[in-house]
Formats: structure tokens, C-alpha cells, sequence
């Protein structure tokens, strides 16, 4: 190099060295500036985002694992407002394909973007049937050019965005929608099992921050789903009890009426159907439905006088305190005084001599104040809380109510509350109630704690649900007495509640409803309480019609429907004819 | 004096020489940088893509397991009761009067077996009994089972 160029070089060197310096000293410069910080904060707001993950709410099955509620996908509908070329367009297509009002959806969609606000919600929990609509409204593009939340192929459209979550869903309409409850669109479970179960089926949301660059990808956290429940609900039987209770309630001209179906020796209760009922999945026609507080599930929530069926109380608790006999005998001479009130039979006649099995199946008042007499009153209300009523049974069903007695002691208690306790009068118990204390009459004494839910499935595990029992209100001796003269009433009345070809026991209950003056005239309660196969009972039905206007007597209402629901129970449940069972017990 | 100066000269290098060293040492080193700023961009690159693909497979997981519970529930209104009573009555079958069924005894049947969705949670946390004896004897309990003539 001529050392006389040399300069040019250290000059050109030097300037290289400068602009270097400036670009880092610039870079420097703006790192530190204060709209750096700026720029660092939105880097970071926009470098994750908060996400909060809702496990699916958990599924309910019936016994035989049929889903009787589960979650279906439904699409949220939004408009990025930036991006509306024609708010007309957006409004004429959601409200022709989505149903929504026009002007609403026209008014949203034409509003100005903002800082704060640049994304509106125009409608949600539309069914995806209606978003296939929506993406087919043009055709002039493939599919696959969508994106993947856009609603529709057509470009007036892009501004819409679809975002899938799941709802609750009933695949049975109505079906067992007593027991099951509802869940409202925030995910509140109301009635029945969702609502008694609402925190194991729920599950925990969780928050977490998901970053949006790719190189901080990390995984998901797990979030546990909400546990799954199976029931006791036979679907099969609890569709036709449903259906035998509806036809009931028609063709006797009932106002409403509760069936229960239970397994006495586990609790399990198979069918619970109940009036009136409401399709889970348009949850928001409860109050048409249900109007004047209606209870949403009469066989647990209503209470009413049950009538001659709490007789069975009675005579249960009188022949195992051994103040009678099935042989004891008492002459009927048609009305008996008990403090201040003179008590008659259903029909005002006399009956003359009776022993305890004709009191029961003639269903004499007069007999069954007598022997109440014999018991004395304390011990008498001694069994009624031993048998459970004025308690609520513990089933695991929500709004349960715990029945009414007016107790010795009590303000409002006379000695002729006592006298009309004894044949089911003046006290008011809950179907479910009367279920879980004859349970005790078929179980060796014991008495069941009805229960709907048989298992829960949590984490990959089902925890079985043992039986629970509630005590033994009687011994064993004196439930295989009551047990065998209930039975005999049936046959030697020629009872409309027989079965042929199956030995079944039970007892009628006809009871007058209080009104604001009295006891109302020609309405009645009309109720049947039974089990079978009386030798080894594999079901006690409870059948309960109010107010019935083609009989007031359950002799003529309520037993022929116990009938019903037991011939259909026999197949259902796959049980033989004694006749045939028996044959082959031996084997 | 000169004798030694003409030696320095002899071992000294050309300056081209040394200017071409110079320009080999600032290229190589300029090719390191590059070399490490290609990898760091490769490997991030690679990583990059990868999360996006991680993104992706999240996204997809949550759609799937939207798509069963949807499959589930639609399933389950293809199936349910009343559904399949109309179509058994479209097909002509009739409620069974139990007059018309045929018993037939078959020993050890134990009925229809109730919904199991799961496995019990007993089997599922009692691996004892699931691990053959190698796994859960103690060495204690292995001397013991040799000398104290255990079974």
C-alpha cells in the first residue's frame, strides 16, 4: 500500500468504526427510552394470554350405563367490529339462519370499534346444526379456505367468528327429569342430582397463562374433569313407570301423582316418576311448568296425609311391642271415641269381630284407634320416629322434605291427633318416606336409606356406593308377620293390586285432604304401598295418585295401577313366576 | 550489529504475510459468529415450529375431546327410550305380557350386570396383589420366609 493512500484507509477505517458506534450507542439509546417500556409491556401483554380451562361437567348414566345427561358442543357467535365491511349483511344472514332479532344484531354489528372494544357477541348457544347453515350460506368458496373459528364461506361474512363450548345436554327430553334437575346456562345446577351433586359434577376451573410464543410452549396443565355418576334409575323401568303414571293420571282423572320403584334390600331406587315433568333440555319453561312453587319432584319434596297405608306403622309397631296378635280379635261396632272426636270406619258401617288380619284388610279405623289405645301414644310416636318420619330419609336428592307431625307436647297436639295418627290422618309424610319404612317390613326388620346414586367414576376409578341402613324400627319375627297378613288381605280381598302368577302384598291408603275448613268433600288421596315376591321381595312400590275424580277409593285407583307397574316390573326385571321360581330355587 | 539485524530480518515475516494473517484470524472469526448465529437460528427455528405444532396438537385435543362428548350425547338420542320404543313399534313389536315369556334356567347366571365405566377403584390402587411376590417381599421377610421355614 503507497504510504501516501495510507490516510485515506485510516480515515475510512475510523468513520466505519464511528457509524458502528452510532448504531450501537443508538441501539442503546432506544432500549432505554421510555417508549421502550412501552413497547416491552405490550410485548408482554401480548406474550400470553390468560386462559381459564372448564373441565366438561361430568356425565350422568343410569344403572345399565345409559348417558341420561351429558354435553354437547354449541358455538358462541362474535363480530370483530373492525372488520364489518356491511353490518346489513351480517344482520339479514344471522337472523335468516340463526333466528336472531335483526335489528338487535344490526344495531351490534354497526357499532364503532374501539380500544377497548373491538369484538361483540351476537348470539350463543346456537346448536352446530345452525352453524353448518351459517358456513354453507356461500358456496363460491372451499371450505378449507376458512379459518378455523370463521362462521361462513362468504366474504360478507368474514367479520363473523364461531367459537365451539360445551352445554349440558338431556338425550331423554323429560325422561327422569325429576331426579336429574337441570343446569342453567352459567352452570348452576338446579333440582334434583345436579344440583345435590353440582360440586362433584362440576369439577374446578383453572386459570392459567398460555404463552403465545412458540418457544415458551409448555404443556397444558390437567385438569381434572367433573366426576361421572352412575345412578340406580333402570331407564328402561323408569320410562315405563312414567308412562303407566301418565295414562294413570289420565284415565283416572288425577291431578298429578308420584310412582316409586325400590330395591328394599340395598336402597337402590330404581324409578322414581313423578307429575309433571319437564323436557331438561328448555329448562327455561320451569316456571310455566312449575308454577305456585309446584315441588319439582312430588316423591320427595310433597308432603300429604298418606291415609290407611300408614296403618301398616301402626300394626307393625303394636305387634312388636306384643300388644297384639295376628289372632287378637276386636269387636267393630263401627266408631270409637278418642279425645273428644268420635273416629268411624271408611264406610260408617259395623264389622262386628275382627282379628288383626281382617282390621288390616278391611282397613277399619275403628280397629286400628284401638290398637293405637293398646300401644299408648309415647310408644306409639316412639315408632313413628323409629321408622323414620318426621326425618328427612337422607336420599341424595336436594329439596327433600321431612313430612309433618304435630307431636305431644307440641301447642297444637289434642289426643284425637293421636287417635287419627294411627289410621294416617293429621300427620303428613313424603312418599319416599313411606317407601324407606315398609322398606324395613321386607328386610328382615331393616330399614333402607334410599339412594339414586350407585357409583361414582373420578380420576379413572369407580368408587361403588355401599347400602346404607337405618335401623331396625321392628324385628325380624314381627316384619315376616306383617309381611304374610298384608299379603293374605290382598288375596282374600281379591284385591285389584294382584299379579297372577306372583305373590304380592300391600296396602291401600285413601286419605281426606285438609282444606282452610276442614277436610275437603269427595277428594281424596289415593295411595298403594307394596312389594314382591312376598318370599323374597325384590321390589316395594309406592303408588300415589292425588285427588283422583273417577273414585275416591284407592282400592279402585291406586291398586290397579300398583297392578300395572308390577306386570311390567316382572319382565323388566327378569322375574320368573313363583311357581317357576320356586322349582327352580332348589338348583 | 548489522549481523544481528540482518537476522531479525531473516525471521521477521513479509507484512503481506502478516496482513493476510490478520484477514484470515477477522474472517474466521466473523465464520464462527456466523456458524453459531446459524445454529442458534436452526435450533430455534426447529423449536419454534415445533411449538406451533405443540399449539396445534392442544388445540386439537381440546376439539376432540369436545367431538366425544358431542359423539357421546349423540349416540345416546339415537338411542334413547323413546326413540327406540317408536321404532320397535314401527317395526311391529309389541310390549311382552308377562303371561307370554319362556323361562329358561341357566345355572350360575347372575342377571344383567350394572354399568361398570371404570375399573373399581380397588383394583386400580391395590397393586400388591397385581406384583408377583419378588416385588413387594421385604429383604427381611426373604430371610425370614428362608430360615423360619415359612411357606
Amino acid at each position: 500500500m503507497p504510504r501516501e493512500h495510507q490516510w485515506r484507509y485510516v480515515s475510512a477505517a475510523v468513520a466505519l468504526c464511528l457509524f458502528g458506534l452510532l448504531i450501537i450507542w443508538r441501539t442503546f439509546s432506544i432500549q432505554n427510552s421510555p417508549e421502550a417500556a412501552v413497547f416491552l409491556n405490550q410485548a408482554e401483554f401480548y406474550s400470553r394470554l390468560n386462559r381459564t380451562i372448564y373441565p366438561p361437567r361430568g356425565e350422568i348414566y343410569d344403572r345399565n350405563g345409559r348417558l341420561l345427561a351429558g354435553n354437547r358442543t354449541v358455538y358462541e357467535i362474535g363480530v370483530q367490529l373492525d372488520e364489518v365491511d356491511d353490518p346489513r349483511e351480517v344482520a339479514i344472514a344471522l337472523s335468516a339462519l340463526i333466528g336472531v332479532d335483526f335489528n338487535t344484531t344490526l344495531q351490534i354489528a354497526s357499532l364503532e370499534p374501539t380500544e377497548d372494544a373491538v369484538y361483540a357477541v351476537l348470539a350463543d348457544y346456537v346448536p352446530a346444526e345452525k352453524i353448518e347453515l351459517l358456513k354453507a350460506y356461500d358456496v363460491s368458496r372451499e371450505p378449507e379456505d376458512m379459518e378455523a373459528l370463521a362462521c361462513s364461506n362468504d366474504p360478507a361474512l368474514d367479520s363473523l367468528f364461531c367459537y365451539p363450548h360445551l352445554t349440558r345436554s338431556y338425550p331423554e327430553d323429560d325422561l327422569a327429569s325429576t331426579i336429574l334437575g337441570f343446569v342453567n346456562r352459567e352452570g348452576v345446577g338446579y333440582f334434583g342430582i345436579e344440583q345435590q351433586y353440582h360440586d362433584l359434577l362440576a369439577g374446578l376451573p383453572e386459570s392459567i397463562w398460555v404463552p403465545t410464543d412458540p418457544n415458551r410452549v409448555q404443556e397444558l396443565p390437567e385438569v381434572p374433569t367433573g366426576a361421572s355418576l352412575v345412578l340406580t334409575i333402570d331407564r328402561e323401568i323408569q320410562g315405563e313407570m312414567e308412562r303407566i303414571l301418565d295414562e294413570s293420571v289420565e284415565r283416572y282423572g288425577a291431578e298429578g301423582g308420584s310412582i316409586v320403584v325400590m330395591d328394599p334390600a340395598t336402597g337402590e331406587v330404581l324409578a322414581m316418576a313423578s307429575t309433571p315433568r319437564l323436557d331438561l333440555n328448555e329448562f327455561w319453561r320451569y316456571p310455566e311448568i312449575f308454577p305456585d312453587n309446584l315441588p319439582f319432584n312430588r316423591a320427595v319434596s310433597e308432603t300429604y296425609e298418606p291415609g290407611s297405608v300408614f296403618k301398616i306403622i301402626t300394626m307393625a309397631a303394636a305387634l312388636n311391642e306384643g300388644v297384639v296378635t295376628p289372632e287378637t280379635e276386636f269387636t267393630d261396632t263401627g266408631s270409637i271415641e278418642i279425645g273428644g272426636i268420635v273416629v268411624r270406619n271408611w264406610n260408617a258401617q259395623v264389622w262386628g269381630i275382627q282379628d288383626m288380619q281382617g282390621c288390616l284388610q278391611h282397613s277399619l279405623n275403628v280397629c286400628l284407634v284401638w290398637v293405637g289405645q293398646q300401644l299408648k301414644q309415647d310408644t306409639f310416636y316412639e315408632y313413628v320416629d323409629r321408622f323414620g318420619f318426621g326425618y328427612e330419609t337422607g336420599i341424595d336428592l336436594a329439596a327433600e322434605a321431612d313430612g309433618n307431625l304435630i307431636l305431644p307436647g307440641d301447642s297444637n297436639y289434642y289426643l284425637s291427633t293421636f287417635g287419627t295418627n294411627t289410621f294416617g290422618q293429621g300427620l303428613a309424610v313424603t312418599p319416599i318416606q313411606m317407601v324407606s319404612a315398609v322398606s324395613a317390613l321386607v328386610n328382615e326388620g331393616q330399614m333402607v336409606v334410599p339412594h339414586l346414586v350407585r357409583a361414582i367414576v373420578q380420576d379413572g376409578a369407580q368408587y361403588n356406593i355401599s347400602p346404607q341402613f337405618a335401623g331396625a324400627p321392628i324385628s325380624r319375627e314381627t316384619a315376616a308377620q306383617l309381611n304374610e297378613m298384608l299379603a293374605v288381605s290382598l288375596e282374600q280381598e281379591a284385591s285389584l293390586a294382584l299379579v297372577p302368577g306372583y305373590r304380592v302384598a300391600g296396602k291401600t291408603g285413601t286419605a281426606q285432604i285438609p282444606g282452610p275448613n276442614g277436610y275437603l268433600q269427595d277428594q281424596t288421596n289415593t295411595s298403594f304401598a307394596g312389594w314382591g315376591p312376598v318370599d323374597d321381595a325384590r321390589f316395594v312400590v309406592y303408588v300415589w295418585l292425588e285427588k283422583p275424580s273417577a273414585s275416591i277409593w284407592a282400592s279402585d285407583v291406586a291398586a290397579p295401577v300398583f297392578a300395572a307397574v308390577v306386570e311390567r316390573l316382572v319382565v323388566l326385571m327378569d322375574i320368573p313366576p313363583d311357581d317357576i321360581r320356586l322349582a327352580n330355587a332348589g338348583n | 550489529m548489522k549481523a544481528t539485524r540482518n537476522l531479525i530480518q531473516a525471521y521477521r515475516q513479509a507484512p503481506w504475510r502478516q496482513q493476510v494473517q490478520w484477514a484470515a484470524m477477522i474472517l474466521g472469526a466473523i465464520f464462527a459468529v456466523a456458524l453459531v448465529a446459524a445454529i442458534y437460528l436452526n435450533v430455534t427455528g426447529r423449536a419454534a415450529t415445533i411449538g406451533r405444532i405443540v399449539q396445534g396438537l392442544q388445540n386439537d385435543r381440546e376439539d376432540m375431546e369436545q367431538r366425544i362428548e358431542d359423539l357421546q350425547t349423540q349416540l345416546a338420542d339415537l338411542t334413547s327410550v323413546a326413540t327406540m320404543r317408536d321404532r320397535a313399534e314401527d317395526l311391529g313389536f309389541k310390549p311382552l305380557d308377562p303371561s307370554q315369556v319362556t323361562y329358561v334356567f341357566v345355572p350360575e347366571y347372575q342377571g344383567r350386570a350394572t354399568a361398570q365405566l371404570a375399573p373399581h377403584s380397588s383394583q386400580l390402587f391395590d397393586t400388591s396383589r397385581r406384583l408377583p411376590a419378588e416385588y413387594t417381599t421385604s429383604l427381611f421377610e426373604w430371610f425370614g420366609g428362608l430360615f423360619g421355614g415359612g411357606n
